[in-house]
């Protein structure tokens, strides 16, 4: 009888705990990123990004595999995933953090809402400390997250060195159009 | 002296070969020979079985992959293309825009044969499934994708 009340008292539990959990994914966010280069000016595009936002806690993850970066010129591409992002040895980047002002944001009522989101970013295989902000469109059963903030080279140890034609900080934008589970 | 005056026209070859390359546009897949035809469930097999071989495999190779539609993403100018034949990974084909509107309208179960170029494939990732995210599984990525049937 005691298994059977601490098996129910666990199945309620866990479906309470999960019933709370509001999460919202995309697997075809967009990053791109803009650099001023001696040549030509480099950006890039990159449609593949899975992005997970859990609304009732307001943490946030991003998974971007780095051979997806698409660039207008194929030697441009190739310098990047093999000079200076070594995706073969670091094939994707992952920002894993939180909304820091979630309480701001209303998931049940249309509306822009500026958001700061802090957490770990790691890019290269070297993992810091960022805060960024943004904005969160909530239309529906969706939320659209929207950011710009740079990134230096040299702190995720990307060398620039090969062909020293990049900006030493890039400016990077996200835009994540992410539907409720 | 001959050495000499050929200087500048090896000098404007080399600098044209090289600016060639430097201003190559990356090549449209759709043109491309497949280097590899195989189905949706063998590739998820050989992905499921070790993701480095897979990988090292088909690295930056041309695909043409048969199988049923399992889903889309559609999106205002670029659509992709889901096949996971029931297993525990996913196949997601990012079309080019081109095919934005035939791939819109793809309905789950349609037989398809969709040329790609593979990007990579990754297991389900730790993140995820620590934010408690069911749905998280492995997916092969592979992008510029073309109908050709």
């Amino acid at each position: 009888m005691k298994k059977i009340i601490a098996v129910v008292a666990f199945v309620v539990l866990s479906t309470t705990v999960f019933a709370q959990k509001q999460m919202y994914k995309t697997t075809t966010a967009s990053i791109g990123f803009f650099s001023k280069a001696t040549l030509e000016d480099i950006d890039a595009k990159n449609n593949q990004v899975t992005g997970l936002l859990d609304a009732s806690t307001g943490n946030l993850a991003f998974i971007v595999v780095i051979k997806s970066f698409e660039f207008d010129k194929a030697l441009m591409q190739t310098h990047f995933n093999d000079n200076y992002m070594e995706s073969d040895t670091y094939p994707k980047s992952t920002f894993d953090g939180k909304i820091t002002n979630n309480a701001d944001v209303k998931y049940g009522t249309n509306g822009s809402y500026s958001v700061t989101v802090s957490g770990k970013l790691t890019i290269h295989g070297v993992t810091k400390e960022v805060t960024a902000t943004g904005k969160a469109d909530v239309n529906g059963s969706t939320v659209t997250l929207t950011s710009k903030f740079k990134v230096k080279l040299e702190d995720y140890n990307i060398k620039n060195d090969k062909i020293k034609n990049i900006a030493s900080e890039i400016e990077v934008s996200v835009s994540a159009a992410m539907v409720k589970q | 002296m001959l050495r000499t005056r050929l200087i500048p026209f090896l000098i404007a070859g080399g600098l044209m070969v090289s600016g060639c390359g430097f201003f190559k546009k990356n090549p449209d897949i759709e043109n491309k020979k497949a280097d590899f035809e195989l189905t949706s469930a063998g590739l998820i097999d050989e992905c499921e079985k070790s993701d480095t071989a897979v990988n090292r495999k088909y690295n930056s190779k041309v695909l043409e992959i048969k199988g049923k539609v399992s889903g889309t993403i559609p999106g205002d100018s670029i659509t992709s293309v889901i096949m996971d034949e029931g297993k525990n990974t996913t196949i997601t084909i990012e079309m080019y825009s081109r095919f934005n509107d035939v791939a819109k309208n793809l309905q789950k179960g349609d037989e398809v044969t969709i040329k790609a170029l593979y990007v990579t494939y990754l297991p389900a990732d730790p993140i995820l499934i620590s934010m408690g995210d069911s749905t998280a599984r492995g997916d092969v990525k592979l992008k510029k994708g073309s109908l050709v049937k």
